[in-house]
């Protein structure tokens, strides 16, 4: 007996068209899903992760050292940074030779260090 | 014989002059002789074509010049009939005639052409009814959005209605629906090309993808085949190694219906 086979009502290339775009949608809603659920697991896998903007050559030594040391860079900065904040609360540190007017609306101050920076 | 290809639509701005002329002119560069007849009195035909806006619409039916006389060369292979304001005065003259139905299948009767695109104005007047009677194959551009899928419901209505006239004797050898315009990032345009093919099923053809540069091709006074010819409105969209849509979708598909 013959076998009996449905008939299409739609066009094969207007079916392509609508089937690739549904897996197009359906794609891109489990790619935004998979995007907010690793960022939200990165958040809380390290909730200590800044984005800092630091000169180059700062950060290029800060990266020298950890490497010479054997030490996350991470370490070398928080010891830096801990040490830095330590003298600025102490008054070994101040702010003041550093200073200068900020162009912008935000900040009414920006540091500039490179006085430091070249005192190598 | 000439195929006459009505591209129809009561809906402006979907896409039906770009439609007519890109057709117009793939069917000349593929050997055909081919002649389209603006019958919109804004005359964008020529525009379209980089020629000027003409009287030729009028001088065709209005002052029975033969076709021969009236037909303007827009490419090698493809002349036009121009059309311009005078063409709101052809609208007005055809309205007097007794056999106004006919004029239009009249005036084209005996062309030597292999293929006349006639493309309509975005009105239901005596104009676009005759363009129906003259028509073998009709050709619906729509945008994919309610009130165009509307004009498609308005347009197939006035073809049945073509059809049952006695006066007419006609009947078409066919039709299809060509979805332009088309943005596949939309949810909306997703949603219409569903209800269209669930209510019209393979007499939708696959779409016309959305592309700048066929506004920018008319703003050039040249078709995409010469300036965009690799864009996705000429290519149409390409996955899983095959090809769907576009203009030369639709030339492949009208190219069938003519042999």
């Amino acid at each position: 007996m013959t076998e009996l086979k449905r008939q299409s009502i739609i066009d094969p290339a207007v079916r392509d068209i609508m089937t690739n775009q549904e897996e197009r949608t359906v794609g891109s809603k489990s790619d935004r899903a998979k995007k907010a659920k690793e960022r939200k697991k990165a958040a809380n896998r390290l909730p200590g992760r800044v984005n800092l903007d630091l000169p180059l050559e700062l950060k290029k030594r800060v990266f020298d050292l950890a490497e010479a040391e054997r030490i996350p860079a991470s370490q070398i900065v928080a010891l830096l940074l801990a040490d830095g904040l330590r003298r600025l609360e102490s008054g070994d540190l101040i702010l003041d030779p550093y200073r200068r007017p900020s162009g912008s609306p935000r900040y009414d101050w920006t540091l500039d260090i490179s006085s430091l920076e070249n005192s190598e | 014989m000439t195929t006459i290809i009505n591209v129809a639509n009561q809906k402006g701005g979907v896409g039906k002059t770009t439609t007519a002329v890109t057709l117009g002119h793939g069917l000349s560069l593929a050997g055909r002789r081919v002649l389209i007849v603006d019958l919109d009195p804004q005359g964008h035909v020529a525009f379209a074509l980089g020629m000027k806006k003409t009287n030729g619409l009028y001088r065709l039916l209005v002052e029975s010049e033969p076709l021969h006389k009236v037909a303007e060369v827009a490419r090698p292979n493809l002349d036009i009939i121009a059309s311009d304001k005078t063409g709101e005065a052809v609208g007005r003259y055809v309205t007097t005639l007794n056999f106004r139905e006919l004029v239009i299948k009249k005036a084209l009767k005996g062309s030597t052409y292999d293929v006349i695109i006639l493309d309509t104005p975005p009105s239901l007047g005596v104009l676009h009814v005759a363009a129906l009677v003259a028509s073998h194959w009709i050709i619906i551009p729509t945008k994919l959005d309610a009130m165009a899928v509307d004009g498609v419901n308005e347009i197939l209505r006035s073809m049945a209605e073509v059809e049952q006239s006695e006066d007419n004797n006609h009947k078409f050898e066919g039709y299809s629906i060509l979805p332009t315009f088309f943005d596949r990032t939309t949810k909306e345009t997703t949603t219409q090309l569903r209800d269209l093919v669930n209510a019209f099923g393979k007499i939708v053809w696959p779409p016309i993808p959305q592309d700048t540069k066929a506004r920018e091709a008319a703003a050039f006074g040249k078709t995409l085949w010469e300036y965009c010819p690799d864009s996705p409105s000429i290519k149409g969209y390409q996955f899983n190694g095959k090809r769907a849509g576009g203009y030369l979708d639709l030339l492949d598909r009208i190219q069938e219906v003519i042999q």
